[in-house]
């Protein structure tokens, strides 16, 4: 139930004028249909697989939403764990919206999460603002450099982005590896770990003991900026007809190279800032699996909210909630939290058929290297 | 003349009062139309008439939410295209729906393959196009590779296809406005072939001309309703053409304008490129336009003219020689560049290059306002309130029918597509415009009223170059015509010199005269 009260709001840019109560319930009715068709999918997913297990579903799915959202300290919780992918989300679709499928999302948040580390531990300590804004700051041109040279390859020599973007996941990945396993290992750490950060470079809990931090107001404004630039701006307006299409775009006088570019750097870097916020809204430093996978869940989660900024804020809600409550169900059952994967793949399925939304088959093939990935 | 297969009896099909509505648009209207055995049966209206949404209502693929469909005596109702198809009803697109990596068997067997053990029988497939292909009176090599035909003979591979599923009955919406006057001719031949088999055609076009030389009877349709029926013997021009627009006044001949002035706005010089694609490459192409003189650029398609396009507004690069607007050197320039010189452009493929297909009105008729944007960042606000206020009033004053700015450019009818589009380069006030096939698909009315807008542009000293297949938009338009072959100019005339016959003659490179300075 309180899955489906998000959904009511599920905007997309309306300019059309309506004319009638009537059309205007059947073209509501239109734009939620969707989402609440993929979610009752997932929903009779859940069922099966807790009946499998053994289990009531009804109570044993109420018992993992209260865990989840049962009071403000679950809902803290909750929102903490999904303030980093809301960042990584909204950089992905930036990407798409453009017509570049950045699948690198997740590599990008490494590169981000080492920056902050490393700008954390070994500058400061400073002025907490100053130190966690150039954190953030490092993370972004680090994740932005990433993409835009991704990006660059794709504009210039047509380098298939999503071979690109995917390969630099792990080339990313294994170079941080090295990094936090040998040179700049903490010493006093036996694993794969960075030195800790400063407490200047740590955003504070607003919230004891649930990890919610003031990273939430950053998270907000970096949400509100993205749907501006994407939605709203000019600059937005050329790199979604640059993805819309290249030709139009182009016969226009729109650059397609630059949006292709720019849209691939400011991903880059939302997604390196996403990598930022693991370190000094959580962790306090880089360790070898820090991403958590966060990079992927974020790309699946731009594609069903088909590149929409609002709707991606949506998704991300239902899918932190829809996390939280799997977290929650094991603990009261042997259903594993893996549950929370299988819905979302079988969300996604749903979303992809019923509006036979991607055309590529590449994106489906994409599906799979996600899923060989994890 | 028209073909005389009709037999006075039953209509095979017959729509009786069919109605569709899309949200606030009511795209028929109780619409009656009725088909015999053996004819021809043109359909015309303006843009958004309706046209298209009838038919595929017939093919399947709308659901009427008024009316009936009757098939000799009997109701029938197709909930998809495969039921109609069932009931010996086949379409030829607009946008052809062949697979160009296929065979050409391949594709015409596609979704009904011939299988022997379960596999894919080529022998068959190959076999089941003989039939077809000798009712039309063509041949083609069944293993030949769909994609490397041209489009005339890919439009007749889907008319084939039809065939092959049996078809009694086939629709062809706008078949002419990819072809040549020759393939016309051909098309026309061909159709005639099947109405005198029996087999009944229904042909959509916004070419009078056309729809005189094959249909038996017409229908007009306006606003989503009929209007009347005419036997194509019985009538003439002018009357479609008031029953089409409910005015008489329409001007079909030469657009009145003022003289073109001394000077030279646009100049050419030994224009070379490379081969891109399936047009021609360049090959020193040298020419001037006045202030406010009409170029028409004529010819067949694909001997250079859309690569003379591509290089004048910067999307192809050159290989050699200069192109000057007003003494500023365009070469090195991109299109946005170009374009703020005062260039502008009408591109041929509009789903392509004119409009955003999945965008709104609004993205795609207010391009060039945001092109002004030279802000370096971009971060302001795109569509700010006078841009929509410009948009909602372009709107008006160009007639395209659509619910709004919000409206996506897929849901709009062709020709209103083609306005968005016309609309936003005009209203540029471009020193010198590039209209390529401008008016593909656009109703004679809402032509008249374009070149009405462009005789206006050239009176306050545009100059445009006019590159058409159409022969009577050259005839009507132009001041001058240059005719390409090969990549080449291979000849110059001025319009009120020559005759569309003589112009075809240099088009198929029967001829050819010395041009250029
Ligand atoms: N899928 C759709 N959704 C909304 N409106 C539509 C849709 N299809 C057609 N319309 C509207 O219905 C009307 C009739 O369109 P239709 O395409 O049938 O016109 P047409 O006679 O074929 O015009 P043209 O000569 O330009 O091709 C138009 O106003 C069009 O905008
Ligand atoms: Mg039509």
């Amino acid at each position: 139930m309180s899955m489906n009260t998000p959904l009511k709001t599920v905007p997309q840019s309306k300019h059309s004028e309506v004319h009638s109560t009537a059309s205007f319930a059947r073209s509501l009715a239109k734009r939620i249909g969707p989402g609440v068709f993929t979610l009752a999918v997932g929903l009779v997913l859940a069922v099966t697989l807790i009946q499998a297990q053994g289990y009531q579903p009804l109570p044993t799915i109420l018992a993992g939403l209260d865990y989840a959202i049962g009071d403000a300290p679950s809902i803290a919780r909750t929102l903490a764990w999904g303030l980093p992918l809301f960042v990584a989300t909204m950089g992905v679709a930036l990407a798409y919206r453009s017509g570049m499928f950045n699948i690198g999302a997740e590599g990008q948040i490494y590169a981000g999460a080492m920056a902050a580390a490393l700008t954390g531990a070994y500058i400061g300590p400073m002025f907490t603002g100053l130190h966690l804004f150039l954190c953030l700051a490092v993370s972004a041109l680090t994740g932005g450099a990433v993409a835009a040279g991704l990006g660059w390859l794709r504009a210039v020599w047509n380098v298939d982005e999503v071979l690109s973007t995917l390969l630099s996941n792990y080339i990313i990945m294994l170079f941080c590896a090295y990094l936090a396993t040998a040179p700049l290992r903490d010493p006093a750490r036996q694993s794969g770990t960075t030195k800790a950060v400063h407490e200047t470079a740590m955003f504070s809990e607003l919230i004891p003991q649930t990890q919610l931090t003031s990273a939430l107001f950053v998270v907000i404004v970096l949400c509100a900026a993205t749907w501006w630039l994407s939605e709203r701006s000019v600059t937005g307006y050329r790199w979604r007809m640059t993805g819309e299409s290249s030709a139009f775009a182009a016969a226009v006088g729109i650059n397609v190279r630059r949006s292709r570019i720019g849209s691939m750097t400011v991903s880059g870097a939302l997604c390196g800032i996403a990598g930022a916020l693991l370190v000094t809204a959580s962790q306090g430093r880089f360790w070898t699996e820090i991403g958590t996978g966060i990079g992927w869940d974020a790309v699946l989660l731009a594609m069903i909210a088909r590149a929409r900024p609002l709707s991606a804020v949506v998704w991300v809600l239902v899918y932190s909630v829809m996390r939280s409550a799997a977290r929650g169900i094991e603990q009261v059952s042997t259903v594993p939290s893996e549950l929370s994967l299988i819905l979302i793949s079988g969300i996604i399925i749903a979303a992809t058929a019923r509006a036979g939304l991607f055309s590529r088959v590449a994106e489906l093939k994409k599906i799979l290297i996600r899923s060989e990935g994890k | 003349m028209p073909s005389s297969g009709v037999q006075d009896t039953q209509p095979v099909l017959e729509l009786r009062g069919i109605t569709k509505i899309f949200g606030p648009v009511v795209a028929n209207k109780d619409v009656d139309f009725d088909l015999k055995a053996g004819e021809i049966h043109a359909l015309v209206g303006e843009n958004g008439a309706g046209k298209t949404t009838l038919m595929r209502i017939l093919y399947g693929m709308y659901q009427p939410d008024g009316g009936t469909i009757v098939m000799d005596g009997r109701p029938v109702g197709f909930k998809k295209p495969m039921d109609a198809i069932n009931h010996g009803i086949g379409m030829v697109h607009q946008h052809f729906m062949l697979v160009p990596g296929f065979t050409v068997a391949e594709n015409v067997t596609l979704g009904a393959e011939p299988r022997r053990n379960g596999f894919f029988d080529h022998a068959a497939a190959n076999d089941s196009l003989v039939e077809p292909m000798k009712r039309l009176g063509i041949s083609l090599d069944p293993e030949t590779v769909t994609g490397t035909l041209n489009v005339a003979t890919q439009q007749k591979l889907e008319i084939i296809k039809v065939l092959y599923r049996g078809a009694k009955i086939i629709i062809l919406d706008e078949p002419t406005a990819v072809l040549t006057p020759q393939e016309t001719e051909e098309l026309f031949v061909l159709l005639k072939t099947l109405a005198n088999d029996g087999s009944s055609v229904i042909f959509i076009s916004h070419k009078l001309r056309e729809v005189f030389a094959v249909a038996d009877r017409i229908t007009v349709l306006r606003n989503g309703q009929t209007i009347q029926t005419f036997n194509a013997a019985q009538t003439d021009a002018a009357s479609v053409v008031a029953a089409m627009t409910g005015r008489t006044d329409v001007n079909l001949g030469r657009v009145e304008r003022t003289e073109p002035t001394d000077g030279t706005v646009l100049e050419v010089k030994g224009l070379e490129t490379g081969k891109h694609g399936a047009d021609a490459a360049l090959k020193s192409i040298s020419f001037s336009v006045r202030p406010g003189e009409v170029l028409g650029i004529a010819g067949v398609e694909g001997n250079g003219q859309s690569t003379l396009a591509e290089t004048l507004i910067g999307i192809q690069p050159l290989d050699a020689g200069f192109i000057r607007l007003r003494d500023v050197e365009l070469g090195g320039l991109n299109v946005a560049e170009r374009r703020s010189k005062g260039l502008s452009y009408v591109a041929e493929d509009r789903h392509l290059e004119g409009i955003p297909l999945n965008g709104t009105v609004l993205e795609g008729i207010s391009a060039g306002l945001i092109r002004r944007d030279s802000s370096p960042v971009g971060l302001g606000l795109a569509f700010p309130r006078t841009v929509r206020h410009w948009s909602t009033h372009m709107i008006k004053k160009y007639s395209i029918k659509t619910s709004g700015p919000g409206a996506k450019c897929s849901t709009l009818s062709g020709g209103n597509q083609q306005k968005i589009v016309m609309a936003r380069e005009l209203e540029d006030k471009p020193d010198c415009i590039i209209l390529a096939q401008p008016t593909r698909g656009v109703d004679l009315g809402a032509i008249e009223f374009l070149y009405n807008q462009v005789a206006e542009a050239t009176a306050a000293g545009c100059a445009v170059v006019l590159i058409s297949a159409d022969m009577d938009e050259i005839l009507r338009l132009s001041d001058r015509v240059l005719v390409m072959y090969g990549g080449s100019i291979v000849a110059e005339q001025q319009t009120d010199a020559t005759s569309r016959e003589e112009l075809g003659m240099y088009m198929v490179g029967a001829q050819t005269m010395k041009v250029g300075k």
